[in-house]
């Protein structure tokens, strides 16, 4: 049996907007973190699908840069928050803004 | 070879001068000004033999679609500009040997020399990428200079309104640069003679590159950025400002202006000889209502250079030919103008003339070198200015004798504002609260004394520099002069 | 050629270049009386070796006795020296004549007896050294000038003198009024240095060249239009050197510098350039009748309008700069209607006479500490009877009293104008000669005379031999020389003459014209006697006039009101436009246009960074937003291609 791509989309969709609601309506920096991981997950899986569909293997491919990238930057904006939380007691994002403009 | 140790020269003294403690001073100093001396005298090899292209040097350097290569080249039109860059060199870094602050020494020869090099560079580029990056780099030195040497608000000021009108410049230039090698496919515009543009196209990449020569001479009324600038940059770094850097928008338009758009120069001549002679007469007229006497020189270089864009666009042999000798000229008097002041306002701490006076009762050294500085720029006759100005003049009536007629006017104001710039410093009655020691050491003396010399030198002998700078006339002039303007 | 021409020029010509020099390097070494004499001798050696050089030239045939030399002559075969640029070409070269030789000896002859005569007047100087440093330095230029074989070097020289004659007019550099003076000085005459490389400039454009050899053998080439151009703007450069009308208003501010100064630059040389020039361009001015016409009315009108103004001042070096004036006019005048030899015959009659009644002018002030005010002199024939007699001598030689030397040139000119057919001319000059007798004898009435002496500080009588004996040499100069001319022997004519060959008639003046000389000399007495009537018999009868004539009087005072119409003419307006476009049109209108734009980025910055708030919520939203956008606008294409390609 094969599940048709739109399926496949659609989860992928209501990952995405998971990811981006929460990644806009929290302010701990895990947690948004943690968000946008789900959003770049969410274009893993239609990469996928869209790889297997089409019978191409470059977006499989892609998947794994995504994934290397995900992770570096998973890393970077760790490190960064972990500096933050040595600063402050409670991180709310918001009050972080000292770089504006 | 011999052409890039003279390029390099300063650039590597100033690599050097990172080697020697900061606290070092005296060896600093040593070092520097011997790096600045070195370079004047490879330079001065050229000399001999300056009969054609006495030294030209060319190595591939980006291949593919755009070809671009590192040209240098001293030929007769860029021998002098290299000259006057070495011989002026020396004597600033000289003069930066009384800088105030020892620490920061080491940084200020730095730049001062590194600025040498994007000079020398610049002189002597012969690819147009090369050209163009030494158009830009030469910003960086003087904006450094000016923000972290000058100590003041109104310096930092100044840093910033020359940094961002020369690189809108710049940009402007870019813009000219990258549609003429879309169409050559190669920076090495001036090898295959001028290219064959279609005639809007001609004048639309000229007039991007006379624009930003206007702003780099200046020219009116692109000279917003200059009064600040000379003003208040530190004493060497104006002299090299106002005495080279001044004539690089003078030199590209004789280097790559002339010899690549040939039509559209010509189409272009009547705007530009209007801005000229608003240079002239409107340079002379804000001079004479300055009572600062930097500014004073500032509008004053702006009618001088004025003068050498009428020369250009009169698009007669001998006023072209002559402009080489009136650039030369007056980065000399200006050189020597702004050290001299430069000294002056270390001693009295001010830069108006209503305020002090009577210098000469106690300096009469200082008066002497600011007498022959002064009728320099007051074109007397026998000194430089006026070998400059008379042969330009002469030329230019040929063809302008309108124009020509109102630039003599501004003759006679020269002599008004030049006479009280030097009366305004040196004479009245002495200020009763004058410092004791006014007179000029014999290092400022010496330092200036080359600049004078070579002052008297071309007014007796003109025809000995015009003697040498022949292929400016074959290579700039007799293109634009024998084009019409389509 | 000998060696003797083309070496002996070039030393007469450096020598004070070289005094110069020494004096400026190697004196400060030695006490400040080696720079006097280092500057005597250079001068004394050019004035000699002249004197060898004119022997030797008027020895020679008369077409050999023009020639022109190069230098240095191993150099002639470099055209770029002075500057080469084909097709123009200038050189450095000399150009020997009568015409030159006949200044040159002036410039060195009296050059050198005012030279003499600093060492003494000079002595309490504080800058001694730099005061002959400058004298030297103007014989230099002026020999140039007189010197040069082109119009070119004619105007490096032109431009020295000029320089040389500002250093010295603001000798006293802490003086505000000498400083004015000089400035003044030199800006009218930068007037007249653009006034000739106008001159230079047509002259290159219709004769290819600027030498006097190619300029005067082409000149018929050139239409008398540009001719007459061409003898306007040399006339320009002549009025501001010579002080004629209507650049005159600096020469009796001039009177601010050392008297030496007056006697050398402002009386006896510098001011007959313009005289020189027009004489040695007569080629032009021979076929450009209306600059010539021109010349000559410029010439009489100022003779006629010092004079009247040298009636009533009382400063008595500017009575004196007045009578220069007026008697440049003389010369300006004769070389316009073509009376060459006259004109040049009363340079040289004024040279003497002039540097004379300045060296005499000189003790009187000199003696009275640099009391300039005749009110404050009178009756000093007694106490300084040297400066009396040879002050007296001057006045009856300028005056034109037989035998005397104005007399013999003065009247060479009269004559010249009658017989040239200038009437109108002639009368305004004769007229001009009563008012010279006029105020001549009443500077010598108030300063000599008019009762006891008036000023407050009782005059020292410092005798200096280097002062007493050119003033001595000068008086008796002034007696002989107007010998030179004498009826049925005219010696300047036939000097001069292979300088005017090319003219077909120079008018010799040995054929006196016993009845006008007379006649002026009559006038002569006339103004004597009416001198004498108000300044010495009768003042009750002055103060009357001066009541009547009140306005004629404050006009004549204020010298016609020249400055004050400059003044707001010229000065006023250029001055307020000057500093409108210094404090507003720059600072505001050109660089407003520029920070106006930089301004105008900033707020717009400054705008755009409300956007800006820190808040990562806030950007996420605009990234998501954007997506949405960017992706909608390509779906929404793609559904148009598809509509497109599907149709």
């Amino acid at each position: 049996m094969q599940i048709p791509v739109g399926d496949y989309l659609a989860v992928s969709a209501a990952l995405f907007i998971t990811g981006a609601v929460g990644f806009l309506l929290r302010r701990n920096p895990i947690t948004m973190l943690m968000a946008i991981e789900l959003m770049w997950n969410a274009g893993n899986i239609a990469f996928a699908a869209f790889a297997r569909s089409f019978v191409d293997m470059s977006g499989q491919i892609f998947v794994f840069i995504v994934i290397t990238v995900a992770a570096a930057e998973a890393a970077i904006a760790l490190a960064i928050v972990v500096m933050v939380f040595r600063r402050r007691p409670h991180v709310d994002v918001d009050d972080i803004s000292i770089m504006r403009g | 070879m011999l052409i890039n140790a003279v390029i390099f020269a300063p650039l590597l003294t100033a690599v050097l001068l990172l080697f020697v403690p900061r606290t070092a001073s005296a060896a600093l100093k040593g070092i520097a000004l011997a790096g600045a001396l070195i370079t004047f005298v490879l330079s001065l090899t050229f000399l001999g033999s300056s009969q054609n292209g006495a030294a030209d040097q060319s190595v591939a350097w980006i291949s593919g679609t755009w070809l671009a290569s590192y040209h240098v080249r001293i030929d007769s039109l860029r021998l002098f500009f290299v000259l006057l860059t070495t011989l002026v060199s020396v004597a600033c870094i000289w003069a930066a040997f009384s800088y105030a602050d020892e620490a920061r020494l080491r940084g200020y020869l730095f730049l001062l020399l590194a600025f040498e090099t994007t000079l020398l560079g610049l002189f002597t580029a012969a690819d147009l990428l090369l050209f163009y990056v030494y158009w830009d780099l030469m910003l960086i030195p003087v904006f450094l200079l000016l923000v972290g040497y000058a100590h003041s608000a109104a310096a930092r000021r100044a840093a910033w309104y020359y940094l961002i009108y020369n690189g809108a410049g710049g940009l402007v230039l870019l813009l000219g640069v990258i549609a003429l090698v879309a169409h050559t496919h190669s920076f090495e515009v001036l090898a295959s003679g001028a290219p064959q543009l279609s005639g809007a196209m001609e004048w639309w990449i000229f007039l991007s590159f006379a624009l930003a020569f206007l702003i780099k001479t200046p020219a009116f009324p692109f000279h917003s950025w200059m009064p600040p600038t000379y003003t208040h940059a530190p004493t060497p770094v104006v002299a090299m400002v106002a005495g080279v850097q001044s004539k690089a928008g003078l030199f590209a338009l004789l280097a790559f202006g002339l010899p690549l758009f040939p039509h559209a120069t010509r189409a272009l001549a009547p705007i530009l000889l209007v801005l000229a002679v608003c240079s002239i007469i409107y340079g002379a007229l804000a001079a004479l209502g300055q009572r600062d006497m930097k500014t004073l020189v500032a509008f004053s270089s702006l009618s001088h250079l004025g003068l050498v864009w009428l020369a250009l666009f009169a698009f007669d042999i001998t006023s072209v030919s002559a402009s080489i000798l009136m650039l030369v000229s007056h980065g000399l008097i200006a050189a020597a103008l702004f050290l001299l002041m430069g000294f002056v306002e270390e001693r009295v701490g001010t830069r108006d003339l209503a305020v002090f006076g009577g210098l000469a009762l106690r300096a009469p050294r200082l008066q002497a070198l600011m007498l022959i500085a002064a009728m320099g720029a007051l074109g007397l006759p026998g000194l430089s200015g006026f070998a400059g100005e008379f042969l330009i003049l002469i030329g230019s009536w040929q063809t302008q004798p309108l124009y020509t007629a109102i630039a003599l006017l501004a003759v006679v104001l020269a002599t008004v504002y030049v006479l009280q710039l030097f009366q305004g410093i040196l004479h009245r009655p002495l200020r009763a609260d004058a410092q004791a020691q006014l007179e000029l050491r014999p290092r400022e003396i010496w330092l200036v004394a080359p600049l004078l010399a070579a002052i008297f030198f071309l007014g007796l002998w003109p025809g000995w520099l015009n003697d040498r700078t022949p292929m400016a006339i074959s290579n700039a002039g007799t293109t634009a002069l024998q084009a019409t303007p389509r | 050629m000998s060696g003797t021409l083309t070496t002996v020029p070039f030393t007469i010509l450096f020598l004070p270049l070289f005094g110069t020099i020494v004096i400026a390097f190697v004196c400060p070494r030695f006490h400040r009386v080696a720079a006097a004499i280092i500057a005597n001798l250079a001068i004394f050696g050019s004035f000699l070796l002249t004197v060898i050089l004119a022997l030797t030239v008027w020895r020679l045939p008369p077409a050999a006795q023009a020639f022109t030399v190069k230098y240095p002559p191993a150099w002639a075969a470099h055209p770029q020296f002075w500057a080469h640029i084909p097709p123009l070409t200038i050189s450095f070269e000399l150009r020997i004549d009568p015409l030159a030789l006949v200044w040159m000896l002036i410039v060195t002859g009296v050059g050198f007896l005012i030279h003499l005569y600093s060492i003494g007047y000079m002595a309490e100087s504080k800058n001694y050294r730099t005061f002959f440093a400058y004298m030297n330095l103007f014989v230099f230029t002026m020999l140039v000038l007189v010197m040069a074989g082109n119009f070119l070097w004619l105007l490096v020289g032109w431009g020295g003198v000029g320089l040389a004659s500002y250093l010295l007019i603001g000798f006293d550099t802490d003086r505000p009024a000498a400083v004015a003076a000089a400035r003044k000085a030199l800006i009218l005459n930068v007037i007249g240095d653009v006034g000739i490389m106008l001159a230079l400039f047509l002259m290159y454009a219709h004769f290819g060249s600027l030498s006097y050899k190619e300029v005067f053998a082409n000149v018929t080439s050139a239409g008398p239009a540009a001719l007459n151009w061409i003898g306007i703007w040399l006339l320009l450069g002549a009025v501001a050197k010579s002080a004629q009308l209507p650049l005159q208003t600096w020469l009796p501010d001039a009177m601010e510098g050392p008297t030496p100064v007056s006697a050398l630059i402002h009386a006896a040389t510098m001011v007959t350039a313009g005289v020189y020039l027009i004489a040695r361009a007569h080629p032009i001015y021979d076929h450009a009748p209306l600059a010539a016409q021109t010349v000559a009315i410029v010439g009489c009108a100022t003779a006629l309008f010092a004079a009247t103004i040298g009636c009533v001042q009382y400063d008595i070096k500017r009575v004196l700069a007045y009578s220069t004036m007026s008697q440049i006019g003389y010369m300006v005048l004769a070389v316009g209607v073509g009376a060459y030899a006259a004109g040049t015959f009363h340079f040289v009659t004024h040279a003497f006479f002039k540097a004379l009644l300045f060296m005499a002018a000189g003790i009187v002030i000199h003696n009275l500490s640099g009391e300039q005010d005749t009110r404050k002199m009178g009756g000093l024939a007694k106490r300084m009877p040297l400066a009396f007699s040879t002050f007296l001598a001057g006045t009856l030689a300028i005056t034109g009293i037989f035998p005397f030397a104005g007399f013999f040139s003065k009247d060479a000119i009269l004559d010249q104008l009658l017989r040239l057919h200038h009437p109108a001319l002639w009368f305004f000059a004769t007229l001009t000669a009563l008012l010279t007798a006029f105020y001549m004898f009443r500077l010598v009435f108030l300063t000599f005379f008019s009762g006891a002496y008036r000023g407050e500080h009782e005059p020292h009588a410092a005798r200096s031999g280097t002062m007493a004996l050119p003033a001595v040499l000068l008086a008796v100069l002034s007696l002989v020389g107007g010998w030179l001319v004498l009826p049925g022997h005219d010696a300047v004519t036939s000097a001069l003459a292979s300088t005017f060959a090319d003219r077909s008639t120079l008018e010799s003046m040995a054929d006196f014209n016993w009845p006008l000389s007379l006649g002026t000399l009559a006038l002569a007495v006339v103004g004597f006697l009416a001198a004498y009537a108000l300044y010495e018999r009768a003042p009750q009868m002055r103060e009357r006039l001066r009541t009547t004539l009140r306005p004629v009087r404050a006009l004549l005072m204020n010298a016609y009101y020249f400055d004050t119409i400059y003044h707001w003419l010229f000065e006023v307006p250029a001055y307020t436009v000057a500093s409108d476009f210094a404090r507003y049109v720059d600072p505001e209108g050109i660089a407003g246009v520029t920070t106006g734009l930089a301004r105008t980025t900033v707020h717009l910055g400054d705008t755009m960074r409300g956007w800006e708030t820190g808040y990562l919520r806030r950007y996420g939203l605009s990234m998501l937003v954007g997506v949405v956008l960017i992706l909608a606008y390509y779906l929404y294409v793609a559904h148009q291609g598809a509509a497109l390609g599907a149709r």
